[in-house]
């Protein structure tokens, strides 16, 4: 009995825990018995060896997944943040992203304009004007503005990248004319741009960095790592990141209706220096012809597939409903373009669409890889470099994403037996002759979709900044 | 060179939006934490998925934490009430990996009765096979090292109540460790007691 009592404090004899009066009460108890001494040398020699194996080490593998785990969280927080905490699956479909590239080369007195499309259903932002500051401020009188305005307007808004709208819904035309409106800026300095301004209409209600205020002609200057909420009828969000980049966020207006009926075109049309597709466009050149012979080489050993006039193969994206330009300064470059085929041909089905309107440069694919691929290789053989480049970052994502991501066969199941060589030569030509028959389904053609649009931004940002 | 920063700096660096000082902490706590969840599932996959998880709860909530307690304390309760829930979750289904990772390692060639995989598989094992609650009580006090009042704070209990844990789970650890101990010094007598005919 005396033994299962002192037992009781071995624990604590062993943390040295007990107070001194307890500790020389054990002690001479183990001086005295034998039995308990046994036990008692056991139970340090269990818990010593327990303590010396220590707690596990953390692997820079383990710490890379949990911390990749972070990472998308923090993004999805960000995102849940500016739309009111719903689920990111939810948001897929309503949240608008895209990145404005800084300028990197000088340009002088040339404003950059960012046009904003109040759309039918609620953004409700009024116009805000982007521009690069490159160190002084503007000083032009408002008559040079106005002048500025049109002008840039006019030949600025050009290509972009854009995200795109939910396939397989119809693009409701927008019912508020997009507003424009910009000032001129001095010619930007050769370093890229560190600080930025922004104009708020005064009728908003601006969050920047947390604190809380309104919109006025006076603009903010921005720098790296701010962050700037406006809430109006719908709500945006504008981070500053790294190297000038800038995100925009934005969300329509509550209670508009959310997926799946948000479907309409980019809400944001981007300014864009095409310097970097046309580089990038210029590097493959040599890599294109390659494939394109390829492909015409496969295309001819296989039975031929009726493209354009397979009626049973709808596109799932339809072709936006063209509406006409309130702004002048927009509507010379909303002439739809068509590639490999007359526009009536195409415009509603058809596998590539190349087509310019108010938000820019659009790219659109639909099909098997079958119809996609030689139809991107025609579109190869066109004299706009900012389209060749469109295709070939998409065509040498498909490659990248293939050698990265073994799953890549859901996009097109039957190449998952095929040889498929380290080279975008042959993954277009496994693509190609692996594929007998249009038989993908609509789920697969969406993927399909959406994957070239994803791969088109992540293209111009690994241009522009070296990285993804 | 500057002394590390304790636990509790990073966390509130973390808050602020440091994400160095939360990697820091993962890098201090990650396997520590999957080691308990483990413990507690017996499947290292699951563990690893429990235990993002738990991160992913604790970036959730670290803004949100105040610095009057330990920080690891706060983390493995927060690692704890999640496996409370993950084992109420009737949804979560069973995983089958295809991968060896959990086969047993080779033994390794050694004088020494157990080679020092084979002697973290024994404490491994006799570990897990201690009941609960006394299990989580030893993992947290004499695996991680935390205070008593660090667990009791980890576990939502009394003082007393972790170190009664803690005293009836060495004891539990003691006789499971030494038994598997003499057993691999007698394998003879390690088939008998698991009643293997020879």
């Amino acid at each position: 009995m005396k033994c299962d009592a002192m037992r009781e404090w071995f624990s604590d004899r062993l943390d040295d825990s007990l107070d001194p009066d307890r500790s020389a009460q054990v002690d001479q108890h183990l001086a005295q018995c034998a039995s308990c001494l046994a036990e008692f040398e056991a139970l340090r020699l269990a818990i010593g060896r327990l303590r010396q194996a220590g707690p596990p080490v953390t692997s820079a593998d383990e710490r890379a997944v949990i911390m990749a785990a972070i990472d998308r969280e923090a993004e999805d927080r960000l995102v849940a943040s500016a739309v009111g905490g719903e689920s990111i699956e939810r948001r897929s479909g309503v949240f608008k992203r895209a990145i404005l590239m800084p300028r990197p080369e000088p340009a002088p007195r040339k404003a950059i304009a960012l046009v904003t499309h109040v759309a039918s259903f609620g953004i409700g932002i009024a116009a805000a004007a982007l521009f690069w500051f490159g160190g002084a401020r503007d000083t032009s009188s408002p008559s040079d503005a106005s002048r500025s305005t049109h002008d840039s307007a006019r030949t600025r808004i050009e290509p972009a990248v854009v995200t795109s709208p939910t396939p397989n819904r119809p693009i409701e035309p927008p019912v508020v004319a997009p507003r424009t409106e910009s000032i001129p800026v001095p010619a930007p300095a050769s370093t890229p741009p560190q600080e930025m301004l922004l104009r708020v209409s005064s009728d908003l209600t601006v969050v920047r960095n947390g604190e809380r205020g309104i919109g006025s002609s006076a603009p903010l200057t921005l720098k790296p790592g701010d962050v700037v909420e406006a809430q109006s009828a719908g709500r945006w969000r504008i981070i500053v990141g790294d190297h000038g980049a800038l995100e925009v966020q934005s969300e329509p207006a509550s209670p508009a209706p959310r997926t799946p009926t948000i479907s309409r075109g980019p809400m944001i049309a981007i300014d864009l220096d095409p310097a970097p597709l046309q580089r990038l466009a210029a590097r493959m050149r040599s890599s294109i012809e390659q494939l394109a012979g390829a492909v015409d080489r496969a295309t001819e050993r296989m039975p031929k597939t009726p493209i354009a006039s397979e009626p049973t193969i709808a596109s799932p994206k339809p072709a936006i409903a063209k509406q006409p330009a309130e702004s002048t300064d927009v509507s010379s470059v909303t002439k739809p373009v068509v590639a490999g085929a007359p526009p009536s041909a195409l415009a509603v089905r058809g596998p590539v669409v190349v087509r310019h309107d108010e938000a820019g440069l659009r790219l659109q694919t639909a099909g098997s890889p079958i119809e996609v691929v030689p139809a991107l290789i025609q579109r190869l053989r066109d004299d706009d470099a900012r389209v060749v480049a469109l295709v070939v970052a998409r065509l040498e994502l498909v490659r990248e994403e293939f050698e990265r991501d073994p799953t890549f066969p859901r996009v097109a199941p039957r190449v998952a037996s095929a040889p498929v060589s380290n080279s975008l030569f042959g993954l277009v030509t496994s693509l190609v002759a692996s594929t007998p028959s249009v038989n993908q389904t609509e789920d697969t053609y969406a993927y399909w979709n959406r994957w070239f649009d994803t791969c088109a931004d992540a293209i111009v940002a690994r241009e522009t900044y070296g990285t993804w | 060179m500057n002394p590390p920063l304790s636990d509790e700096q990073l966390a509130l660096d973390a808050a602020a939006g440091s994400r160095d000082a939360f990697e820091e902490l993962v890098q201090r706590f990650g396997a520590a934490v999957r080691g308990v969840l483990e413990k507690n599932v017996e499947d290292y996959h699951l563990a690893f998925d429990l235990a993002q998880e738990v991160w992913v709860k604790v970036f959730r909530a670290l803004p949100r934490w105040q610095p009057t307690g330990s920080f690891r304390s706060w983390l493995f309760s927060v690692a704890l009430n999640h496996l409370r829930d993950a084992k109420r979750s009737k949804a979560r289904s069973r995983i089958v990996y295809l991968d060896e990772f959990r086969s047993a390692p080779a033994a390794p060639k050694s004088n020494d009765p157990r080679g020092r995989l084979e002697e973290h598989a024994a404490i491994t094992a006799a570990l897990t096979a201690v009941p609960e609650p006394y299990r989580t009580a030893v993992v947290l006090v004499d695996v991680n090292g935390l205070s008593y009042e660090e667990a009791a704070d980890s576990l939502g209990c009394a003082v007393g109540t972790v170190k009664s844990r803690v005293n009836r789970g060495r004891f539990a650890f003691k006789d499971l460790y030494l038994r598997q101990e003499g057993d691999a010094r007698d394998p003879a007598r390690a088939s008998e007691s698991r009643g293997v005919s020879s």
